[in-house]
């Protein structure tokens, strides 16, 4: 006979269960929902960007796009640890870095390219004509105008000791070009081309300087908020044909990647900033200010017709492309809008 | 047998987790639901001035700081207004303190429409300044008889600040007694002024 209060052993088993069972699904919520809900946020903006495309032009303007931009702090410290560029700002995923250069480097690649491929995706991959409609809602002009979208920023606490080893290890172009997308078998730059391009680790790219289009030299842009963002423009302009053109075997069809070699790595480093100028001839009529900007960091983009619920179909560019994240460089980028939540 | 409630009994331990881990996955679908539908534009101009008010309160006194601020969609029809404890002219919600507002719609006035649509945060009775400084500023004035006639000037200044559609620039200034958050702005300007009436974003 039992004593009071004593559990029999279904009793126990079943406890056991129900906790093991409850410590599962906090784990599944928390993969799921945890951290900053990244990944709800990447679906809730991709299903608002899928709504927009597909909707009825008289609606679709009305329909916001509901992409919020991530902001992510690299910090070696176990406990604490933040980026004044983001203080009083909601939703900053903190990202641990080692304090050995090489993992920290690696890591923030990793990260930096995962955030540039998320974009990407999560935008339709430059094919799906994002802004539609909202174009003359909004006033923005002519098509010929790019309208922005700040996917993320990226920016290294200043508390991180050794920061200048790290950042001259930071090489997110060969971190792109040699490692595989998550959960995929191809490499990130071949998900940026359509899987028309490979490049090897030993490729070397030509740099030169290339100056304003009014012959004027670049000056620096030594920014007020020393980090980067990734920046999603699109532009609406039949000209594109005219100006694509095939720059060193990068650009292949309407798809195309241009590597940033070490402008990424100074950009995230509070410091003075590098030039370093891709040539990129797409850019001269059809992206005015890209040129402007001389193309410092990595950028993917899609030139050609967007899918759109519109019968009359657009025409135009999409680009990805990582930025200093300053009044100058993402206003010559996006002159006249950003949509989507800050 | 087992008498009425006995079985309620043995599994009481089981049934109290199970609604409490239903009550934390209702709780978290929830939330995320309700953060993909919540209002975008009042909770993006929200968190733009909780961002503003963040990197002033990261200074210190008599420090001086500028940093960018990041516009969304429709932050055209949003302002940057800061209000007074000593002005009477305020929103209620400022209660008596000084307070620094993000406010749509401003066609009725800032007042009202910080009071109505608007998200505002206090300091204390520090005297606020919140400010534009055009460069050049075309003023295109309509009379009351349908003339008009446009003027220039430079170095006007505006005592809000229009949030623009792209990044901007503030320069804030903290101080014991004083807060000044000032944007300059270089792009020439057309702005209509109705005589007898009021540009509400002009002292």
């Amino acid at each position: 006979m039992f004593k009071r209060g004593e559990l029999t052993s279904s009793q126990i088993i079943t406890l056991v269960l129900v906790i093991a069972g409850l410590a599962f699904l906090l784990g599944f919520l928390y993969l799921v929902f945890g951290g900053s809900g990244q990944t709800v946020s990447r679906e809730t903006c991709k299903l608002s960007v899928l709504t927009r495309a597909t909707a009825p032009d008289e609606i679709s303007a009305q329909i916001p796009l509901n992409c919020e931009t991530e902001k992510i702090c690299f910090t070696d410290k176990l406990f604490g640890g933040n980026c004044k560029q983001f203080v009083g700002e909601e939703g900053v995923r903190v990202e641990r870095i080692s304090s050995d250069p090489d993992k920290a480097a690696k890591t923030i690649s990793e990260i930096a390219a995962n955030a540039m491929y998320d974009c990407w995706s999560m935008l339709g991959e430059g094919k799906i004509d994002i802004f539609g409609k909202a174009w003359s809602k909004f006033g923005l002009g002519d098509s010929g105008s790019p309208t922005c979208i700040v996917c993320s920023r990226l920016a290294i606490s200043e508390d991180v000791e050794n920061i200048d080893e790290i950042t001259k290890r930071i090489d997110v172009d060969k971190y792109i070009s040699e490692n595989n997308v998550p959960g995929k078998e191809i490499t990130y730059l071949e998900s940026f081309t359509d899987k028309n391009f490979r490049v090897s680790a030993d490729t070397e790219i030509d740099f030169k300087q290339v100056d304003n289009l009014d012959g004027s030299p670049k000056t620096i842009s030594g920014g007020s908020d020393n980090q980067i963002a990734f920046v999603f423009s699109q532009v609406k302009t039949k000209k594109w044909q005219d100006v694509l053109a095939n720059e060193a075997g990068l650009v292949v069809g309407t798809s195309f990647f241009v590597p940033g070699k070490l402008a990424i790595a100074k950009a995230l480093y509070l410091g003075p900033q590098a030039i370093l100028t891709v040539p990129i001839t797409v850019g001269l009529a059809v992206l005015p200010p890209l040129n402007a900007y001389n193309g410092r960091l990595a950028a993917a983009g899609y030139c050609g017709k967007f899918s759109s619920s519109d019968e009359d179909y657009f025409e135009g560019c999409s680009l990805i492309q990582g930025v200093d994240y300053n009044v100058q460089d993402i206003n010559s980028l996006c002159p006249s809008s950003i949509q989507g939540k800050p | 047998m087992k008498r009425k409630g006995e079985l309620f009994g043995e599994n009481i331990v089981g049934i109290l987790i199970a609604v409490i881990g239903l009550g934390l996955v209702v709780g978290i679908i929830g939330q995320q639901i309700y953060r993909a539908n919540v209002d975008n534009e009042g909770d993006s101009a929200r968190k733009t001035l909780d961002g503003i008010i963040g990197k002033i309160e990261n200074l210190q006194d008599g420090e001086t700081g500028s940093f960018a601020v990041q516009g969304f969609t429709e932050s055209n029809n949003w302002y940057l207004v800061g209000f007074d404890s000593r002005v009477q002219d305020r929103p209620d919600k400022c209660f008596l303190e000084s307070c620094v507002c993000i406010c749509k719609n401003a066609d009725q006035g800032f007042k009202n429409a910080c009071q109505n649509e608007g998200f505002c945060r206090f300091f204390d009775d520090k005297e606020i300044n919140v400010q534009t400084l055009f460069d050049e500023v075309y003023i295109v004035s309509f009379g009351s008889n349908g003339g008009n006639s446009v003027d220039a000037t430079k170095d006007l200044s505006a005592f809000c600040i229009h949030l623009p559609s792209n990044l901007f620039e503030v320069m804030v200034s903290k101080d014991v007694d004083s807060l000044s958050i000032v944007r300059n702005d270089s792009s020439s300007k057309s702005i209509k002024y109705v005589s007898g009436g009021s540009n509400v974003c002009f002292s």
